[in-house]
């Protein structure tokens, strides 16, 4: 039996709740109207500015020329390839200098240094290595999630606590030992929080390579819209990508309830 | 009877950039089979750097250290017991390590944790337990791998008063009829009069030891080894 205070209450939290999301969807409605409205009175230059039906009949273009899902695909497949080569380097590679502090120390500034670079600038230097093709946009995406994952990580092993590490070296443990039975399960959330920011690094570094090498996917999508002066297709995949965008939200949404679940 | 270590003119200094710092100088220290001894000093005097050379966690600077084919365990300040491990598992922790598990070890260990009161908390996690059973828990993770000799620093610092007392005398009892020798660390007298049989006291200014008393006369004790820290 509930009082009647904690009735009102969660009616209320319910009531909140239910405005809020109403106003959320409410919001991207009302904005996609007045987008429309001010296009079709000519208020805006759509051209310039394309207008939500003009996108909606690019996608429906898409879609019937089959090429719509080869985009999609390519820029998916392009993430997931390096997020999970990504996730595998970083762990492995903070793994390595967690063992070694000597070359952790002689290594930390050339990392923290190229971690600071803008990638895109190792871009052309990329394509002359590896050719205009999938590799070196993948090696772009990596360079911007795994570099960042690998100081983070490793500075969260340096930070494991020492008490726990002296307990395991008067056990005899070796540093494998210590590293395998303290310091990766002590820092596994942070693991874990790396790879959930790692999926948008990824992200981010697969549409930057699309936009400097590919014959597919939604980042050329938006560069080939650019040199064709066709509008509608830039914004057309801009709106996939924030499509995308949601998606790969609720996908780490997901994993951090799935985290908590665990830990709890 | 012989001596279990035996420490002979033993000096640690600690190297920093700016300077050497000497925290301990000419210790000499026999400890035999089913000793009980207590360290007492104040807060940095190296008590804890002691035990850690005992424990061959740390080298000294000069001296010898000759340890008589033992078994050593040691139980820390803080229990140390990992959050992401059942107690039976960390209980187990020492003996994964040094691959010595096996059926019957872990039945031992089932066994100790019965023997001492934690039966209902073998799969439970560290974080379910009060700060004095995490303390029995991180004793009998000592006591699985059948150390001839326990070191004990400072282990009872974080718990409160009444707790303190209880588990002091706990401790004691369970490492008296395991048949273990004892060598512990603290700067609080009363406890190491409650677990030990000898006290050893060691002087800041000296930086070595200033004193061994046997525990007789627990209060007359106290203010001999009192006058000595504050003298």
């Amino acid at each position: 039996m509930i009082s009647e205070e904690r009735r009102l209450y969660l009616k209320r939290r319910k009531k909140d709740k239910i405005i809020i999301i109403f106003l959320r969807v409410f919001l991207i409605v009302f904005l996609i109207f007045i987008w429309e409205l001010l296009s079709r009175l000519n208020i805006i230059d759509s051209f310039m500015l394309s207008s939500p039906s003009k996108i909606l009949n690019t996608i429906i273009d898409l879609y019937k020329t089959n090429n719509l899902f080869i985009h999609i695909y390519t820029t998916l497949k392009e993430i997931l390839i390096s997020f999970i080569f990504g996730n595998i380097i970083g762990f492995i590679i903070s793994s390595i200098l967690y063992l070694n502090k000597k070359t952790y120390l002689i290594l930390e500034p050339y990392l923290t240094i190229l971690n600071s670079l803008p990638k895109i600038a190792l871009g052309p230097l990329i394509i002359m290595i590896c050719g205009a093709n999938i590799k070196s946009i993948i090696i772009l995406a990596l360079l911007i999630s795994s570099i960042i994952s690998i100081l983070n990580i490793t500075t969260a092993f340096y930070n494991t606590d020492e008490n726990k590490i002296k307990v395991l070296k008067s056990m005899n443990a070796s540093k494998f030992d210590i590293l395998l039975y303290v310091v990766i399960p002590s820092n596994y959330l942070i693991i874990i929080n790396e790879a959930k920011v790692n999926i948008s690094m990824c992200f981010v570094g697969v549409i930057m390579g699309e936009f400097l090498v590919s014959k597919q996917g939604i980042g050329y999508l938006i560069n080939y819209g650019c040199q064709i002066f066709n509008m509608n297709l830039v914004l057309t995949g801009i709106m996939l990508l924030i499509i995308l965008t949601i998606v790969l939200y609720i996908m780490i949404n997901l994993i951090n309830k799935l985290i908590k679940k665990e830990s709890n | 009877m012989n001596n279990i270590i035996e420490i002979k003119n033993l000096y640690k200094n600690y190297q920093t950039k700016k300077e050497e710092i000497s925290v301990l100088q000419n210790i000499n220290l026999k400890v035999k089979k089913n000793d009980f001894i207590g360290i007492v000093g104040p807060s940095g005097v190296g008590k804890s750097s002691l035990l850690s050379i005992i424990a061959g966690l740390e080298k000294p600077s000069k001296g010898e250290i000759i340890k008589d084919n033992i078994t050593i365990s040691y139980m820390l300040q803080e229990d140390g017991l990992m959050n992401f491990l059942n107690i039976l598992d960390n209980c187990l922790l020492g003996l994964r390590i040094n691959k010595k598990i096996n059926k019957n070890s872990k039945n031992e260990v089932i066994e100790l944790l019965t023997k001492y009161g934690l039966k209902d908390y073998i799969y439970s996690y560290p974080n379910d337990l009060s700060g004095g059973q995490r303390q029995r828990v991180s004793l009998i993770r000592a006591l699985a791998l059948k150390p001839d000799l326990i070191l004990l620093d400072e282990p009872f610092s974080k718990l409160d008063y009444k707790i303190k007392n209880d588990i002091s005398i706990d401790v004691r009892n369970i490492l008296k009829r395991e048949n273990k020798s004892l060598i512990m660390v603290t700067h609080d007298i009363e406890e190491a009069l409650n677990i030990c049989d000898k006290i050893i006291v060691l002087g800041k200014k000296e930086k070595s030891i200033k004193g061994i008393y046997v525990v007789d006369n627990k209060e007359e004790l106290y203010k001999r080894i009192w006058s000595d820290l504050n003298d």
